[in-house]
């Protein structure tokens, strides 16, 4: 049984499902679509058509739960902070896992399987924009060092913080042994074990460094004052649900990196403002049209193909997004779903397509999402090949495959003793959740099973859920299921897709888990550097996760397409929030055709 | 035509004469008679009538629902995919899909109305969405003429002090927008329609009170009120057998006008997604304005069902309101 703090854990980790649905992102800047990597442009070009600030309508302004990037798990927020601070390594190809340094040196040196020195640049300071010098003056301009880097990951993984429930990413920590500074810009880490997602850690989302002094006596640094970072652009204003608004930092420490020869003098933009997405579809059409944005996505694809077709100028951003549509906040070790057979007859029953395609509606010809495994779709490195996916039971579309799957789905129900009816707790918002997604999956449950979902809609979203999972996993069978339905988070590694989840110590094994067979296997990945073996062993966890385990139940994820003018170069677009870093590779070209008449 | 001296049979206690309200509707039941007034009233009054006609088809609607709708609210349909290619490449497109959603298609026989972005039958919806719709309004309205007629009543009747305090207590509820309260409620308690009803009753409370006092103040001078006090009827008699029959024509037409602010009331929270769980015409047409360019029929016809019944609701108001009120048949 899991204890109750990795049960707490778990049922925060319902936060992280962020609330958005397939428009309004996209327009190229994080939360997917585009190519995942800038395009290389002459240094000429790049260097002689600086300014501008930037303006695109997206989520980013959304903020839920905390403004701590080491506590936030809403992925919106991952957009700001990653414009703002830095981490030691960083992703510039998150679907493809390439990544690069940032404020290290170099990759770190790893003498051995155990042993990783980060050198860190030189002359590399803290934001030293009026906002910060007058809200942590000792903060504003200040070099970073290794004790920064060390604080940072120290501070997520001190187990007498007050706040040490809400560090998602302590489980990855636990895995260091000694963290020493051996000079002010060197850094010298030992694990314990062989971890092989070890430098992933080091360039994940979230893995940012903060200053000691940004953090309150409660180890918090829930406040917008607090955003004081190394990163390429500082936070000049942040209104909820309104607007983000980021400025050009004019001593970012990579400004003359010209990666791929894209031009030194990084950030070429002044800044860039997200811009809380309407949710109309008609007002962002305008806005785009009138270059009041440069960038946006819409809710209605039909809306997307018919602008492009309409107007020359714009180019389309379409990628996949890792994000994705799952029930995972439930029991498979409590009565009744304990019984495999009954967990399978659920995943076979569950028609995925008509639930993507009810969610995510695309234009005539075109889907806007696609069904998802264990590991989300876009992530090419260790997903599943979705031709694959798409021919495994509980997957299939055609006709012939899904009778099958319905047929074995009864099978199973009736061989399982599986009950008319079943009392479950489905997160209340966003309101497609209940008007959408909760009708129609009862409505399959009933068509094929026979079974009656008797719902009960958590209105605050989670928290009704959370709190009748930490009673059930006291050993209580209340025979209420929570069943979160919702966006997760779209993760990178293969070990945050799985390891965290199904492993019985993992943080969000909200299934109250426990594989013996699949522990052996998910520690085995940990500990293989060797990427190739690595990758099989990721196939066999998804295998068995889909043959013999069936605790969460994946859906779809979907496909970002948006709208940007062709002004706009270097434009880029990461499978999930967390790339506004990436804006300092950004700058309009003014003699682009589409530049004439857009606003100064 | 005066209600008060016009029934001389009813009630049976000791003040039969005096308590009939004042709605002309003591006189002699004749059908024949009967129908030529309505006629005639129909005549005189399209507009109500044709109100009165809408939410009677509306009613027709809302109690008729499950064959009504032809189809259940939330299923989907779907369509074989004439572009289907097992052997596509293309992921991002539907080739590989042998079925697709029949979302968003043009009114057509098998969907009178269309279909909305997730492949439901938006006729079925609208249909469903009307039980809700009048169900809500109906108990709220329920409830904010039960309490709010009791306290008109009592302010009314006894004014002075009481009468003071509770018209202050209405002035300051008033004082506060109603979408506001609304808005309020539904962040404070659960999203529940038992809460939802009492929210919505809630909000109307002071308005019919204020209603139904000006209506008691009139009342309680008449001659009647004073001959049931001289031969030592109590106040609470008084208040329920004499003044609550003599107010019915006020709060029918307040029920009747209020339903429809009641109904936009509830379209609004379902917009702003407020309300629990369930087909709403509010909610449809929220998600419907995504649409608007693909397929306006989600948002238009629920939109129109909105309309329509808010419309006729005022309409029959309108004409009650002329028809019960003896200052304005003149």
């Amino acid at each position: 049984m899991l204890a109750r703090s990795a049960a707490v854990a778990a049922g925060a980790a319902g936060l992280a499902l962020v609330g958005c649905d397939s428009g309004g992102d996209g327009g190229g800047n994080g939360g997917g679509g585009g190519e995942a990597t800038p395009t290389a442009v002459p240094q000429s070009e790049a260097a002689g058509t600086r300014g501008g600030v930037y303006r695109s309508f997206n989520f980013d302004a959304l903020a839920l739960d905390t403004f701590d990037p080491h506590q936030t798990q809403f992925g919106p927020m991952y957009s700001m902070h990653s414009a703002v601070f830095s981490k030691v390594l960083q992703y510039d190809d998150d679907a493809n896992e390439v990544m690069s340094a940032d404020l290290a040196a170099g990759m770190p040196e790893q003498p051995d399987e155990l042993t990783y020195i980060v050198k860190l640049r030189q002359g590399v300071t803290f934001h030293n924009s009026e906002r910060a010098q007058k809200n942590f003056p000792a903060v504003a301009g200040r070099e970073l060092t290794a004790e920064d880097v060390k604080y940072s990951i120290e501070r997520q993984s001190n187990p007498d913080s007050p706040q040490r429930a809400l560090y998602y990413r302590a489980e990855h920590w636990k895995t260091i042994d000694k963290l020493e500074v051996v000079d002010a810009q060197t850094l010298k880490i030992t694990t314990k074990t062989p971890t092989a997602p070890f430098l992933h850690y080091l360039a994940d989302r979230n893995a940012h460094i903060v200053a000691k002094e940004l953090v309150d006596a409660n180890d918090t640094m829930n406040s917008d004052a607090a955003m004081i970072g190394t990163g390429p652009f500082y936070l000049a204003d942040f209104k909820a649900v309104e607007y983000v608004k980021a400025r050009r930092n004019p001593d970012w420490f990579a400004r003359d990196d010209s990666p791929r020869g894209i031009g030194t003098g990084r950030p070429f933009l002044d800044g860039y403002d997200a811009l809380w997405t309407p949710q109309s579809d008609s007002t962002q059409e305008a806005a785009l049209l009138s270059r009041q944005v440069d960038a946006t996505g819409f809710a209605d694809e039909s809306t997307t193909r018919r602008v492009l077709a309409e107007q020359g100028g714009l180019v389309l951003n379409e990628s996949g997004t890792a994000g994705f549509l799952n029930s995972r906040m439930w029991m498979s070790e409590r009565s009744p779903l304990k019984d495999f057979r009954l967990r399978k007859a659920i995943h076979l029953a569950v028609d995925r397509e008509r639930i993507g395609q009810q969610m995510f509606p695309g234009a005539p010809g075109y889907k806007s999402y696609l069904v998802v495994g264990p590991v989300g779709y876009p992530i090419v490195r260790w997903a599943i090949p979705q031709n694959e996916l798409e021919q495994r039971p509980g997957y299939r579309s055609t006709k012939e495959g899904r009778d099958e799957d319905i047929a074995e789905a009864k099978q199973l129900w009736e061989a399982g003793g599986g009950p008319d009816s079943f009392k479950a707790i489905f997160a209340g918002v966003p309101d497609y959740i209940p008007n959408k997604a909760l009708p129609e999956l009862k409505r399959q449950m009933q068509e094929v099973l026979g079974l009656t979902i008797e719902e009960e809609v958590d209105p605050t979203g989670y928290n009704a859920m959370a709190q009748a999972f930490l009673r059930n996993a006291n050993d209580a069978n209340e025979g209420t299921i929570p069943f979160s339905y919702g966006y997760d988070n779209g993760w990178i590694d293969l070990d945050d897709w799985v390891y965290p989840y199904f492993h019985t110590g993992g943080t969000k094994n909200s299934f109250l888990l426990s594989d013996a067979t699949l522990d052996t296997k998910l520690e085995a990945q940990r500990a293989e550097f060797d990427a190739g073996r690595r990758r099989e062993i990721g196939y066999e966890i998804q295998d068995y996760l889909l043959e013999s385990v069936l605790a969460r139940l994946d859906y779809c994820a979907p496909i970002t397409r948006g709208l940007a003018w062709n002004y706009v170069r270097n434009s880029f677009s990461a499978t999930w929030f967390g790339s506004n870093f990436l804006f300092a590779n950004m700058w309009f070209d003014q003699s682009d055709a589409s530049y004439s008449g857009r606003p100064a | 035509m005066s209600g008060q001296a016009s029934g001389a049979s009813t009630i049976g206690h000791e003040l039969p004469v005096l308590s009939q309200p004042d709605t002309g509707a003591g006189e002699r039941l004749d059908t024949r008679g009967a129908a030529r007034k309505l006629l005639r009233l129909a005549v005189r009054k399209p507009l109500g009538t044709l109100g009165v006609a809408i939410i009677a088809a509306l009613a027709l609607v809302a109690v008729t629902a499950p064959i009504a709708s032809r189809y259940a609210p939330d299923e989907s349909f779907t369509r074989r995919n004439p572009g289907f290619d097992p052997t596509s490449t293309d992921y991002y497109r539907t080739d590989r899909n042998e079925f697709v959603l029949d979302a968003k298609s043009a009114p057509s026989m098998d969907h009178w109305l269309g279909t909305d972005d997730a492949g439901r039958d938006i006729w079925s919806r609208i249909v469903w969405g009307t039980r809700r719709s009048l169900g809500i309004g109906v108990a709220a309205l329920a409830v904010s003429l039960t309490i709010g007629a009791a306290l008109g009543i009592v302010s009314g009747y006894f004014g002075g002090l009481i009468d003071t305090v509770m018209q202050r207590f209405m002035d300051a509820l008033q004082a506060f927008p109603a979408l506001l309260i609304l808005i309020l409620a539904a962040s404070a308690f659960e999203l529940t329609l038992r809460n939802l009803v009492l929210a919505l009753g809630f909000v109307g409370i002071a308005q019919v009170s204020r209603l139904v006092r000006g209506k008691v103040l009139s009342i309680r001078a008449m001659p009647f009120i004073e001959a049931g006090r001289v031969i030592g009827a109590s106040d609470l008699r008084l208040m329920v057998f004499h003044i609550l029959p003599n107010t019915a024509g006020t709060i029918i037409v307040v029920f009747t006008m209020g339903l429809g602010t009641v109904i936009l009331a509830e379209a609004s929270l379902s917009f702003l997604a407020l309300t629990p769980p369930g087909v709403s015409w509010g909610q449809m047409l929220n998600s419907g304005r995504n649409f608007i360019n693909s397929s306006p029929w989600q948002a238009v016809f629920s939109g129109l069902a909105i309309t329509l019944a808010v419309l006729a609701f005022n309409l029959a108001g309108d004409a009650l309101r002329d028809v019960l009120d003896p200052r304005l048949r003149v």
